[in-house]
């Protein structure tokens, strides 16, 4: 398969998932933005570790992303969770106490 | 026995850690603990005092007479173009510390004797002493002068609470004075210590980091440093007080070096750092003028933390001085001889003369510390074998002799609550055996043939006079001025003993008169060792002598030949 | 050159052993008596009298031998102490005596203190006496003798201070141990040169080395081995002289004498037998012994300060016994007095004469002590609830020749030997005495007579007032009459028991002179055969002309006329007191009425010469002053000092902490207001929605790639 393909759709995804995380109002669906944004990375990690046979870094790379990413989702899931608690919502228009 | 020295250390810690843990529903098994560990503590040092070494106790110069040595590395620390600092734990004895151990050991178990009746907050109070212990046994030591400081240092902890929980009315006073005034001091130390030990390489271990051959002498890589052959970066500094001894392990043009001429304020740099160690020591010993710590501690302190402090902590002063001001600077100590050996006779006559007019027992006999504790600032100043073999021989016998005294003074405030001289008359009448040992206790004191204390001043005192001829730091009018301090010990003792002891009997309260009963059992099995103990050390100086001479000797020819 | 270690060798252990149990036994007896109870005088006394039979026995067996024993005691650094005891005529004497007149005291003592109920401690302190003054005697090391000498003053103190309840004694003890520390600073000192020069304290090794020092140039060189190590020691020729007179010093301090000897006359309230032993025989008389030992060791300088000194007591101490009225007191001051003669006697070089005085004087002082103490005790025993006077004041005595005959005549024939009338043993030694300072001053001439004339004067005060005690004590009507005004009270005075008679007699009799077999020439009899004077050891340019050297025509030619003109002397003392104190003499009528001597001469003698008053007001007020002084500095300056500057240091943290909230945190505050300024002119642009700062991140993002692109 050509390196061009996979990295076409490594930025469809980039830009699928961007879109995601900006444009909905859910938290939930914000985070999931993330996921494919992070998904799209390791798509090109492991895209480019084909020029390495030997060490194979990049797939080790993209266990150690997605180990993380699980541990990372955990936490914003909770924070959601915190979040929801709080504000008694997961709308993000809504919660903007940052500008005060 | 091949830890015998850490666990002098380890011994009193472990009782402290056995007490803390002991639930208080088992309250009465604290002091059988401590009691438990001090005599295991003075078995051991027993035991090392039985396998010392007489004939090979050099040190102060070699390591390798050093007696019991444990030596490993503690931790170290790179700081580049600064060179590699190493602390050990580095432990030994030689014939100047074997008897200030034998000492602690002896006036500890006295000691928790004297505390057999605390009550209140027991096992605190057993815990701490056992920390005190231990560091106090780590101070007489340790031969790493980070060590030894840090021992020096935690020292204060237990102490600082030992006085300000369960001493007098004052006691917070006395306490934090105390702590502040002791650890001014130990500022000083500091500051000298860290200049030590920028000036001071190791080196073994710089031959071992210089990946130099294993063959090589010490003298080999001296001389290759003094040329300036090894790298900064490879000098390993050291707080060994055996090396600092050496001017030879002094890293060229380094703060303390001997060739080093700057001048701080107008004096050489060695000569100052010499002041500092001094006043960090004197504070501790005390000298005058910096002894107005002690007559507020030993009031306010109860009786078995006195006897600590005048029996043991007093003598750690003297006993830095010897190990670190004298070994490690001569030069400068024989300059400033003249200084000393004055500060000295004041501390003798000013304490005599300050004794004289004091109305408080306590006060008195802590005045009296003062005066012989000038006696080891005369003796040190002399330079001379019989001047510091008296002065050695003076902490030993002084710590004995004042823990009798303050135990003596504990037993009437015990009874009656009140140590005021002039509330009390005739007292022979009713406590006559209590009187014998007051009696026996002033004249040793006093410093009457057949008592250690005789020897102690004497050898001074012969010392201090013949300082002029042998290698001329003082003065020989020193000496004779000094033993007028002799004259005035008579008088406040005596004077003391005939308002108190003697005369109709009398005393301020009625409500005194029941408690006031003659010693206990538990009170003879205080005093009879020390009494014993003085006399023995007064008849048989032969056995303190052969402990301490050939370090004496040694150190006085390092002395003589540095100076 | 010699070698120090050579001649401390061990040596001689076989005389040890007798040595070891003429000191130990006293020591056995201090430690018996103490546990003994009313057991104590029987054990003590038979103790000391085993003693006495030891001392006799090594008399016999060893008196032609000088023995030096000596032993490691102990080491420093490189130096040997060691101790020693030397065996000669001297010491075994001396032994003799001490041991003698302890026995007789220790038998007179078990009648006179049968009834204290602290008996036992009083034997106990006699039998340390006696150790520590056989420790003097016996010991030929200048350490081991200051040893024995400090151990004497604490008995010395233990005793005067027996009565310890009665202020008068225990301060009077006090006095006695502060003036003998005095002194004792003196001999420290002596010691200290003395062993500077010579690393060591043992008198063989001072003397031989002394022998070979030198004075180059007004300094004092020695160069001796030390371990095979030379020494060369070179001081000032002056330390030579006051090793000399600062070991005097301490013979100053001990046997009483000028400026030092207030303590002895105040040590009279000890028990009276007490005083017989160690006040008047034996330890007094140690600083005279200490003197001999060191004799040689004296230069010129130092022997003429001796000398002046010893013949200024003499004289100061016989005006203040004229007209005491406490027997003791009398009697005090007449030992001082002798004992300044015996000094006196050292300094001029006489040393043969002043050892004879000692012997002679220990003898008849004690005697006359143990007589005195009879009286005082069948005194005491007149006295009752209804009755109360001072039993040693002799203005309630008078008349007690008829009451106790015996110890009337032991009495007269001790005073006769003080006066020093022919026949008696205080004749022949005053006598010996007497013809050396002649000669002395003759030999020195100009100020050196001055010695010589308050010597002669010195006898007659000696013969009125030890006659003026025997008239006041013994004849005429018994005091008590008159001054209590109750007949009957004189009948009840009884001659003492005979335990307490024997001592006394026996010490009487010794003071004959054939009793002792010394017969009637000062100058030739077996004491003084024993005893011949030594040679100086000191440099020849520092050493003092000896009397040996003195051709024998010059005394030859001074002695009859010393003799008769002592003896005159005498006589006219005792004629004077007789018209004087002779029953129904004004004087004698008077002398119930008064509570002092009136008149200047009267008073400088009662209060001998004020010199206790100065010391008073000189040392005891201006130390006790100077004390409560120091205490004021230490407590307002010194310790204030440490307390302000803590306090200095507390005030110093307030200002800092009003510094720092307003200057170092203002500045923080100030910077942080700014920031917070700044951040809220940024936050207005801000919506506060996420995901709108995300795009924009994002297209920024996007512009600077564009950027760096292209």
């Amino acid at each position: 398969m050509q390196l061009d393909a996979l990295l076409i759709l490594a930025v469809v995804m980039f830009c699928a998932g961007l879109m995601v995380a900006i444009t909905r109002k859910n938290a939930i669906m914000v985070l999931i933005g993330i996921e494919l944004m992070l998904n799209a990375a390791n798509l090109n990690l492991v895209a480019f570790s084909r020029f390495d046979p030997q060490a194979l870094q990049g797939q080790i790379f993209t266990l150690f992303v997605i180990t993380v990413a699980v541990a990372e989702a955990v936490v914003a899931l909770a924070l959601a969770f915190k979040v929801y608690h709080y504000f008694q919502t997961v709308d993000l228009d809504k919660i903007s106490t940052l500008k005060k | 026995m091949e830890h015998l020295l850490s666990l002098l250390v380890i011994v009193p810690l472990v009782g402290a850690l056995v007490v803390l843990l002991t639930p208080n529903t088992y309250a009465y098994l604290y002091k059988n603990i401590a009691l438990f560990s001090t005599l295991l503590l003075l078995a051991l040092s027993l035991y090392a005092v039985y396998h010392f070494n007489t004939a090979d106790a050099g040190a102060f110069i070699e390591t390798s007479s050093l007696q019991y040595v444990e030596k490993m590395e503690w931790f170290r620390l790179n700081l580049g173009g600064l060179g590699v600092i190493a602390i050990d734990y580095f432990v030994g004895v030689d014939g100047l510390n074997i008897t200030m151990v034998l000492l602690s050991a002896i006036v500890l178990c006295i000691g928790v004797l004297a505390s057999w009746n605390t009550v209140e907050k027991v096992k605190a109070y057993f815990g701490l002493y056992l920390l005190l212990s231990a560091s106090v046994m780590g101070c007489f030591i340790a031969l790493d002068f980070f060590l030894f400081y840090l021992f020096f240092e935690f020292m204060l902890l237990p102490m600082y609470f030992l006085i300000g929980i369960w001493g007098g009315p004052r006691k917070e006073y006395a306490a934090i004075k105390f702590f502040l005034y002791t650890l001014v001091g130990s500022l000083f130390i500091l500051i000298v210590m860290i200049g030590l030990n920028q000036s001071v390489y190791d080196p073994i271990k710089t031959a071992e980091l210089a990946g130099l051959s294993t063959e090589i002498s010490i003298a080999e890589v001296q001389e290759q440093v003094a040329l300036g052959e090894i790298a900064k970066e490879q000098l390993v500094k050291t707080f060994h007080m055996i090396f600092m001894v050496d001017p030879n392990n002094y890293v060229p043009g380094s703060l303390l070096d001997r060739a080093n001429v700057s001048l701080w304020m107008g004096h050489p740099l060695r000569s100052v750092a010499f002041l500092a160690l001094f006043i960090g020591f004197a504070i501790k010993l005390p000298a005058v003028p910096f002894h107005t710590w002690l007559p507020d501690a030993h009031v306010e302190a109860p009786t078995a933390i006195s006897v600590v402090l005048a029996g043991i902590l007093l003598k750690i002063g003297g006993y830095g001085l010897i190990r670190t001001a004298y070994a490690i600077f001569p030069d400068a100590a024989f300059h400033h001889g003249w200084l000393i050996g004055f500060l000295g006779i004041l501390a003798i006559l000013y304490g005599a003369m300050n004794a004289l007019a004091q109305k408080d027992l306590k006060r008195l006999i802590a005045y009296s510390s003062v005066s012989h504790m000038g006696f080891v600032l005369l003796g040190l100043a002399s330079m001379t074998t019989e001047g510091v073999s008296g002065a050695i021989y003076q902490m030993f016998s002084h710590g004995l002799i004042a823990s009798l005294l303050f135990l003596l003074a504990g037993v009437l405030y015990d009874r009656t609550g009140n140590r005021y001289i002039e509330n009390y008359s005739g007292l022979a009448g009713i406590m006559p055996v209590f009187s014998i040992f007051v009696g026996v206790a002033f004249f040793a004191s006093l410093g009457l043939p057949g008592f250690s204390g005789f020897i102690a001043e004497l050898f001074v005192l012969i010392g201090a006079f013949s300082s002029a001829s042998e290698i001329g730091a003082i003065p020989s009018w020193m000496a004779i001025v000094g033993a007028l301090g002799l004259v005035l010990a008579a008088a406040y003792y005596l004077w003391t003993f005939q308002r108190m002891f003697m005369g109709a009997f009398w005393v301020k309260e009625k409500k005194w008169l029941p408690s006031l009963k003659d010693l206990t059992i538990r009170e003879y099995l205080m005093f009879v060792p020390l009494i014993v103990l003085i006399v023995v050390f007064g008849i048989f100086p032969n056995l303190l002598f052969q402990l301490i001479n050939h370090s004496v000797d040694v150190f006085v020819n390092h002395l003589t030949l540095w100076k | 050159m010699i070698d120090v270690l050579d001649i401390l060798e061990p040596k001689n252990t076989h005389l040890l052993l007798w040595v070891l149990s003429l000191l130990g036994i006293p020591l056995i007896s201090f430690l018996l008596s103490f546990f003994a109870g009313n057991q104590a005088p029987g054990i003590a006394t038979l103790l000391i009298f085993i003693n006495l039979l030891i001392a006799t026995t090594m008399c016999f067996e060893f008196w032609s031998s000088e023995t030096i024993i000596k032993g490691e005691w102990f080491a420093t650094a490189g130096r040997q102490f060691t101790y020693a005891f030397y065996i000669d005529k001297l010491t075994l004497m001396m032994s003799m005596v001490v041991n003698f007149i302890g026995l007789m005291v220790h038998l007179f003592s078990v009648e006179y203190m049968r009834k204290d109920p602290c008996i036992s401690r009083y034997f106990a302190y006699l039998g340390l006496f006696l150790f520590s003054m056989l420790l003097i005697v016996l010991s030929h090391d200048l350490l081991f003798l200051f040893v024995g000498w400090e151990l004497v003053g604490l008995t010395s103190y233990l005793l005067i201070g027996f009565w310890w309840k009665k202020r008068k004694a225990t301060t009077a003890a006090n006095k006695a141990f502060i003036m003998n520390r005095v002194g004792d600073l003196g001999f420290l000192t002596g010691l200290m040169i003395l062993f500077a020069q010579f690393q060591s304290f043992d008198l063989e090794v001072i003397k031989s080395l002394m022998i070979f020092s030198e004075i180059e140039q007004g300094q004092w060189v020695t160069s001796y081995l030390y371990a095979g190590v030379e020494i060369f020691k070179s001081v000032d020729g002056r330390w030579l002289s006051a090793a000399g007179i600062a070991l005097f010093c301490g013979a100053v301090g001990k046997s009483a004498q000028f400026p030092l000897q207030v303590w002895l006359p105040d040590a009279m309230e000890g028990p009276t037998p007490v005083s017989a032993l160690i006040h008047a025989a034996t330890m007094v008389a140690a600083g005279v012994y200490m003197l001999a030992r060191i004799f040689v060791l004296l230069d010129a300088q130092a022997l003429e300060v001796v000398a002046i000194v010893g013949a200024v007591t003499a004289f100061m101490a016989a005006i203040a016994a004229l007209s005491q009225f406490d027997i003791k007191k009398v009697l005090a001051y007449s030992t001082i007095s002798q004992l300044g003669y015996m000094v006196m006697a050292m300094g001029v070089g006489a040393y043969t004469a002043s050892l004879f005085h000692l012997f002679t004087h220990a003898f008849f002082k004690a005697g006359l002590f143990l007589t005195a103490g009879i009286i005082i005790h069948q005194l005491h025993h007149v006295e009752s609830n209804k009755v109360s006077f001072d039993p040693q004041d002799m203005r309630v005595m008078g008349g007690l020749r008829k009451h106790m005959p015996y110890t009337f005549a032991a009495f007269l024939f001790c005073a006769m030997a003080l006066v020093g009338l022919p026949g008696f043993t205080g004749f022949l030694s005053k006598d010996a005495i007497l013809l050396n300072v002649a000669v002395w001053a003759d030999l020195k001439g100009g100020g050196f007579y001055i010695p010589e004339v308050l010597a002669f004067m010195t006898v007659v005060f000696t013969s009125f007032y030890t006659f003026r005690m025997v008239f006041l004590v013994f004849f005429g009507e018994n005091r008590l009459t008159r001054i209590l005004g109750d007949g009957q009270i004189t009948s009840q005075i009884k001659e003492g028991t005979r335990m307490l008679l024997i001592p006394a007699c026996l010490l009487a009799i010794l003071s004959i002179s054939w009793a002792l077999g010394l017969g009637f020439d000062a100058q030739d009899n077996w004491l003084v055969r024993a005893l011949p004077t030594p040679i100086y050891l000191v440099p020849i340019s520092y050493a003092a002309q000896s009397l040996v050297d003195v051709p024998d025509d010059v005394f030859k030619y001074l002695h009859p006329l010393v003799v008769s003109i002592s003896v005159a002397l005498a006589l006219v003392g005792i004629i004077i007191a007789y018209f004087a104190f002779k029953p129904g003499a004004k004087m004698e009528r008077r002398f119930t009425e008064r509570r002092e001597p009136v008149g200047a001469l009267g008073q400088i003698s009662f209060y001998h010469w004020y010199q206790d008053a100065l010391y008073q007001k000189l040392f005891v007020q201006l130390i006790i002053w100077k004390s409560k002084g120091f205490d004021w500095i230490d407590r307002h300056m010194i310790d204030a000092f440490v307390v302000r500057f803590g306090q200095l240091q507390v005030i110093i943290a307030h200002i800092i902490k009003w510094l720092d909230r307003q200057v170092v945190d203002g500045l923080v505050h100030g910077l942080t207001l700014l920031v917070g300024s700044v951040g809220k002119i940024g936050r207005s642009m801000q919506t506060g929605n996420i995901q709108s700062q995300v795009m924009l991140s994002f297209l920024f993002l996007i512009l600077l790639i564009l950027i760096f692109a292209f």
